[in-house]
């Protein structure tokens, strides 16, 4: 169908975009692999020099490397998987009718338009901590001792924190799938005797099947570079049981100005990324096609 | 056509879908309660905060007087409009492409630009930092702006194949890039 005006206009509209997006991911790009050869710290200048691998051995065999691995890994999971069973039910439960619908999809979306910083903030505050924060104050109110939650389970709360942030998303876009279902199927399974569970499973999960890839695939991308949450709350620490990937990389470039360092964990992480990126690229590949 | 529900089903799924929806929203209600307080009312229990406590105006003030509260305000719209504006007009002619003009390539192209997406801010971080500082582009809306239309305007391409929903894909990604910022 396309004329070779229109193949050549196409051409001329996606070129801005291609040629933008190339020099502003190989620029960068090879500069950080230069400099990961290189010891360059910004508190000795004139002194760079050829370093070879040496960066890499000491990130990788730095403690806190494998303690950030483990802790993206367990806070990508975790939040994936808490946002997108959550999404599917909360928009299975925001597809039935009811009153006052409207308001209550707002309320079920509004912690998505919270800026990270400020939800870390609230939640830090105002609910975890163990002296004035909600929890804290209904469990005394109980006789029991309160939970220092970002002392004895860091990693857990800032999961659940981000989690809160993301769960809107998946319920959004679930839910948006999940009305674009044509309701004579099911209407037609209902007739010859299918219960919930088997339309369920055999109606509607096909159909949402792209939309939790949708889902799956987007937040990936956020969540392994989850930042601004750890700073907020927990610094990284108590010790290295918040640090992730980002935020190690965070501090030895930017804390302790070391940049042949921060840029061989910068190579490490491009190379995680894009591990993980083959895996959703082959998943998403397949749905895209359609 | 719509079925008829009974009104009983209807008010049950209201009250649990309703519960679920307070409790999402209890924190952001929470934060507009508080900073109707004062400091020293703000950390009481909560009952003593929703019902024993006076309502006062105060912390808006402070929050002006202290830290020009305005001017940040315009600095998130200035960077957030423009470097949405700026990743439209490079966005909206390449979508259009590929949605109608598919070629060969299209999906191999689009495959790539979802994988830059990908590539982590920090793993670039550090040349960014240099370049702007080279630059004098170092804490400034321009640069910032730059920053944030490159990296997101990719949010845009999530092409939807057939004509249909073009439109409500782009909104979502439009969302995303919202709160991002």
């Amino acid at each position: 169908m396309a004329t070779k005006a229109s193949r050549s206009s196409a051409r001329l509209m996606i070129s801005p975009a291609v040629i933008l997006l190339l020099g502003w991911m190989l620029v960068p790009l090879c500069m950080t692999v230069y400099f990961s050869f290189l010891y360059y710290n910004l508190l000795q200048p004139g002194t760079t020099s050829f370093a070879g691998w040496d960066n890499y051995y000491w990130f990788i065999t730095d403690p806190s490397f494998t303690d950030a691995i483990k802790n993206t890994l367990f806070l990508v999971a975790g939040v994936l998987f808490i946002t997108t069973i959550g999404g599917l039910g909360a928009a299975l439960l925001l597809d039935k009718p009811m009153f006052g619908q409207g308001l209550i999809r707002i309320m079920v979306i509004a912690p998505f338009f919270v800026m990270p910083t400020v939800s870390a903030l609230v939640w830090k505050n105002m609910f975890m901590n163990p002296v004035n924060g909600i929890f804290g104050q209904i469990v005394t109110g109980f006789g029991f001792p309160p939970i220092d939650f970002f002392g004895q389970y860091p990693l857990a709360s800032i999961t659940f924190i981000v989690s809160w942030m993301w769960l809107p998303f998946a319920t959004l876009i679930l839910l948006t799938a999940l009305q674009s279902l044509d309701q004579d199927q099911l209407e037609a399974a209902e007739m010859d005797g299918a219960s919930w569970l088997n339309r369920f499973w055999y109606i509607m999960l096909p159909h949402l099947a792209r939309a939790i890839t949708v889902v799956i695939l987007i937040q990936t991308i956020f969540l392994l570079s989850v930042f601004a949450e750890i700073l907020v709350t927990t610094n990284g620490g108590p010790g290295t049981a918040t640090t992730n990937l980002t935020y190690l990389i965070y501090v030895s470039s930017l804390l302790q100005f070391d940049v042949g360092m921060g840029s061989a964990g910068g190579v490490i992480a491009i190379i995680l990324a894009n591990i993980v990126a083959i895996f959703l690229m082959r998943m998403i590949g397949k749905n895209l096609d359609a | 056509m719509a079925r008829s529900i009974s009104k009983k089903s209807k008010i049950i799924n209201t009250l649990v879908a309703g519960f679920i929806g307070f409790l999402m929203f209890f924190p952001i209600l929470w934060i507009v309660v508080l900073s109707f307080k004062t400091e020293e009312n703000a950390i009481r229990a909560p009952l003593e905060i929703l019902f024993s406590s006076g309502w006062t105006m105060e912390s808006f003030q402070t929050v002006q007087a202290r830290s020009d509260y305005l001017k940040h305000f315009s600095n998130s719209v200035i960077i957030s409009l423009g470097s949405t504006v700026l990743a439209l007009i490079v966005a909206v002619p390449a979508a259009w492409s590929m949605a109608f003009v598919p070629s060969r390539h299209t999906k191999n192209v689009l495959m790539w630009m979802l994988s830059t997406k990908m590539l982590p801010p920090v793993g670039v971080l550090v040349p960014i930092y240099l370049l702007f500082r080279d630059f004098d582009l170092l804490d400034t809306r321009f640069g910032l702006t730059i920053v944030l239309m490159l990296i997101n305007f990719v949010c845009l391409k999530i092409k939807k194949p057939p004509l249909g929903g073009l439109g409500s894909r782009k909104s979502v990604a439009y969302e995303i890039k919202i709160s991002l910022v």
